[in-house]
Order: C-alpha cells, then sequence, then structure tokens
C-alpha cells in the first residue's frame, strides 16, 4: 500500500522536496515513538502527547496532491501504534529523498 | 571560601542556562541531518560567544556602561533605534518561542491544553521575577537547569565514535548529495552560529554584572565564567548533536519538536531519563524566556536612559517593570495565535543573525576604548578574535535569509 503511495509520489517527476522532507520525518518520528512506546522507555501521557503534535502535522498534510495518500497511511498507522508499517512508509520515503538527492 | 563557592555557583549557573529551545533544536536536526559534521560550527561558535560574552563582562565591570547605553553613543540615534527596534522584535520573538517550549515540555510532563499552559506559563515567570531577587532569579533556572547534564550522559552512554567526534570538531565538509543538501548545511551553519551568539545574552550578562556591582576586581570571575561556563554549556548543545547523529540519523528522524529531543536521552535511560530531560528542558527554556524578556526590557530601558534593574522593588523602576511585564504579555500574544515554536526558533534564529552586527560592533568598539577601559582594554589577541569573529558574524548575517528561503527552512 504506502509503496504504491510514494512510487505515485515519484512518478509525479518534479517533486516538492520539503513536503516530502517533512512526511518523512514525521513518519519516522511516529515509529520511533512507537517503538519506544511498546519497549517501556517512555510515559503514557509523553506518548500521548507526543503522537497528538505526530497527528496533526500529518493531518496537515493529507490534502497535498503528492504526498496526501501517503500522510493518510502513515495516519492510520500511528492511530494503529503500528512502528513497523510506520517503519516501511519511512524507509521508502527516504529511498524517494536520496534518489532526489538528499545525502545520509 | 565564599569566593570560590561565588564562583563554582556562576559557572553552573552559566552552565545549566546556556542551551534554549533553539540551540537544542538546531542542534539535533544538526546531527541527524549532517552526523557529527558540524560540530565544528558549534565549537567555533562557542569560542565567539566567549570572546563577545566575556567583552561585555569587562565593559560591565570597568566603564559600568550595559550594552545599549554604548548603542546610542557609539551608533547615533537613528542606527541605534533601529537597531534597538529590531533586537527587541528578535527578543520577543525568541521569548514567545521559549514559552512555547515550556508549554509542550508541561503537556508532556503531564497532559492538558497547550494554550493554557502557555498562559500558566507566563504568570508563574511573572511571578518570579516580581518576588525573587535578580541573583536567585538567575540561580534558580541555571542551576535547576543542570538537569541538562543528562543529554551528556546520554551521549556517552550512546557510545559514539568517539574518534569521528573528535576529527568533526575541527572544520570539515560532508560529502553532499545534491546542491540543496549544501545549501541545507550553509543553513544550519548558520543557524548554530546565530542560536550560541544570541545577543540577548551578552545584553543579559552585561546588564546583570551592572546589577551583580561588578568592579574591575571581578574580572578573573567574568573569565572563568565565560571561558569555563559557555564551554560546558556549549557541550551540552553539542552532546544533544552527538546523540542526534547517532539515534536518529540512521531512522531518517527530523527532531522538529523538543519532546523528539527528549527521546534522545529516553533510549540509554528509559523513562527515569526522559523525566529529567524534560525537568531540565523545562528549566533551561523557563530561563532562556526570562532572559530574554528580561533583556528587552533593559534593552529599552537603558536605551531611553531610564531607571532599570531587579535589585530594587519593582515599584522602584516603574517604566522597567512595565516593559517586562508587557513583553511577557506580547510574547505570549505571539503564542497564542497559534504558530508553531520550531517556526517562532527559526524566525528568531534568522532575524537575530541579521541584527548582531550592529549588536557587537559597539562593544568591539568601547572595549577598544583606553579612555574608558583604561589598561582593561582588548588586547592584541581579544582584539583579533573579536574583529575575525565580527568577519564570520557578517558573512552569516549577508547570507541567513537568502539560505533561510532557498532552503525553506533547511527542509528542501
Amino acid at each position: 500500500m504506502a509503496g504504491v503511495l510514494t512510487a505515485g509520489a515519484a512518478a509525479a517527476g518534479e517533486i516538492d522536496k520539503a513536503k516530502l522532507d517533512q512526511v518523512r520525518s514525521l513518519t519516522a518520528e511516529g515509529a520511533f515513538l512507537e517503538q519506544s512506546a511498546a519497549q517501556g522507555r517512555v510515559t503514557a501521557t509523553f506518548a500521548e502527547t507526543l503522537r497528538g503534535q505526530i497527528r496533526d502535522e500529518l493531518q496537515k498534510l493529507t490534502k497535498d496532491p503528492e504526498f496526501g495518500a501517503t500522510a493518510e497511511a502513515a495516519l492510520q498507522a500511528l492511530a494503529g501504534h503500528d512502528a513497523r508499517r510506520l517503519s516501511v512508509i519511512r524507509d521508502q520515503l527516504a529511498e524517494l529523498e536520496r534518489s532526489h538527492g538528499r545525502a545520509g | 571560601m565564599a569566593g570560590l563557592v561565588e564562583i563554582v555557583l556562576g559557572i553552573m549557573t552559566a552552565v545549566g542556562g546556556f542551551v534554549d529551545v533553539s540551540e537544542m533544536t538546531f542542534a539535533a536536526q544538526a546531527g541527524s541531518r549532517f552526523g557529527y559534521s558540524l560540530l565544528w560550527v558549534f565549537a567555533m561558535s562557542t569560542l565567539g560567544i566567549i570572546v563577545f560574552g566575556e567583552m561585555s563582562g569587562r565593559v560591565a565591570a570597568v566603564a559600568k556602561q550595559p550594552v545599549f547605553c554604548l548603542m546610542r553613543q557609539r551608533l547615533g540615534l537613528s542606527l541605534g533605534l533601529f537597531t534597538l527596534v529590531a533586537s527587541t522584535i528578535v527578543s520577543l520573538i525568541t521569548c514567545a518561542a521559549e514559552i512555547g517550549g515550556v508549554a509542550v515540555v508541561l503537556k508532556l510532563l503531564v497532559g492538558g491544553p497547550y494554550l493554557a499552559w502557555a498562559a500558566a506559563t507566563v504568570a508563574a515567570l511573572i511571578a518570579i521575577i516580581w518576588l525573587l531577587p535578580f541573583r536567585w532569579i538567575e540561580r534558580l533556572f541555571g542551576l535547576l537547569g543542570l538537569l541538562m547534564l543528562v543529554y551528556a550522559a546520554a551521549a556517552v552512554a550512546i557510545r559514539p565514535a568517539w574518534v569521528e567526534v573528535g576529527r568533526a570538531l575541527l572544520p570539515n565538509l560532508p560529502g553532499f548529495g545534491s546542491s540543496g543538501d549544501a545549501l541545507a548545511y550553509g543553513y544550519f551553519a548558520v543557524a548554530i552560529i546565530s542560536a550560541v551568539l544570541f545577543p540577548y545574552e551578552t545584553y543579559f550578562y552585561s546588564s546583570g554584572g551592572i546589577e551583580d556591582r561588578w568592579t574591575p576586581s571581578k574580572l578573573p570571575v567574568n573569565r572563568l565564567t565565560t571561558g569555563v561556563g559557555f564551554s560546558l554549556g556549549s557541550m551540552l548543545a553539542m552532546a544533544i548533536l552527538v546523540s542526534a547523529a547517532v539515534i536518529f540519523r540512521p531512522v531518517h528522524v527530523d527532531p522538529r519538536q523538543p519532546a523528539s529531543v527528549a527521546l534522545e536521552v529516553a533510549v540509554p535511560f528509559g523513562k527515569p531519563g526522559l523525566l529529567m530531560a524534560l525537568g531540565g528542558m523545562l528549566m533551561a527554556f523557563s530561563g532562556a524566556a526570562v532572559e530574554t524578556c528580561l533583556s528587552a526590557a533593559y534593552s529599552v530601558a537603558q536605551f531611553f536612559g531610564w531607571p532599570w534593574g531587579r535589585y530594587g522593588k519593582p515599584s522602584e523602576t516603574p517604566r522597567f517593570t512595565l516593559l517586562w511585564v508587557a513583553g511577557f504579555l506580547a510574547a505570549l500574544a505571539i503564542v497564542l495565535t497559534g504558530v508553531a515554536p520550531l517556526q517562532l526558533v527559526e524566525w528568531s534564529i534568522v532575524f537575530s543573525i541579521v541584527v548582531l552586527p550592529l549588536t557587537y560592533l559597539p562593544l568591539l568598539l568601547l572595549a577598544n576604548d583606553r579612555k574608558y577601559m583604561r589598561e582593561h582594554a582588548n588586547g592584541r589577541i581579544a582584539n583579533t578574535l573579536g574583529l575575525a569573529y565580527y568577519a564570520i558574524i557578517l558573512v552569516a548575517a549577508v547570507a541567513a535569509i537568502p539560505l533561510y528561503l532557498l532552503t525553506s527552512g533547511g527542509q528542501a
């Protein structure tokens, strides 16, 4: 699902790198948070608050023509506390960024 | 013995009060984006703030002149007024960013609505400044801000590649995947210079020296506080960068909010570490909010020659008191518009570097003036370093806005 979404964004040719950076980072933060929460490293209040912040930012991106669907997929994974799915979306977005010249 | 305690407390206060929301955010993002590579910019900028901090403390002790008195004398009324307006705007935006940061941390600790926490924060800070003497305001936030040392412990615990860390302290450039990457590197370098050399730090430090009635006998303490205190404080920011390079970079997290930065500590130390980090951030951001707001009030009062200071009762300096209370309320109004703290941080960083050359020029001139400074005027080393850093600040000031626009605030 996420692979199709990010491939769709890549097919658009010139992409908005700032938006791509934003949605990748938010997805990565979500994955990291869910992993940390699952390992008991953060308090419940902290997890819920940070989750809310990430959710609000992703929500703003859902109307974006390039990355709206990806943001939506990340939101669903976040709602399900699904660290693995968030990691998959994150890796695909990072790959897309690398193909557009971002180091790291 | 009492003198030694005084020195140690001064250094600890400088350490605990060094890191603010902008340094923390940019350090973490720089580490995540470029690994250890930008450590040298932190090291270089730290020497810069030591040079200008020491100079402003020396001028306060010898010439008894606060920065904005000098500004008016040396730049003239028009340029001085321009600098005053610009730096007051920067201080208020920065204060708003710090208040936003405190509200976020409180929400992370106990939940509740962000905007209500922002309002409660401002009410609490106004009460603290109103009730506590200057020295205790400084120490309360500086010493409790030492909880931030947990970031240094975390950086050691995660075992970074120390040889690479050491190499990155010397000027270096990483491999860039594109011109956009190179521009983003430039943006982060400028942002770090700006965050470390924030003008409010020297306004607050020199005004504090005058409030504490420094005399030339305090010059060794001034040197130790700026040299040791600022170096150790900056090491905290570097530790945040190192941890971000180790923890966040491999998993593509660009920590854009204070909460994400706190996660660095949760990795090695779990919940206790996380709570310590949040406690440290709470104190560090609160301290920075107080410093920025008082700096704005100091600046205006000093420029117009009004009585100022926190040694007397608030009613003894009515205009100054009105200024800092109004400053807090203006900063709160900015937060209540709903602008994200990170956005405020970016604006304050970019505009602060633009104002910086005007701030440090009069300081450099006066510290060199033997009529005022007598045998305590700048020596050859202080002058060489002062001029070198002034040139760096000028280049960064010219590059700041184009880099911000070209990289969409370091993102593209």
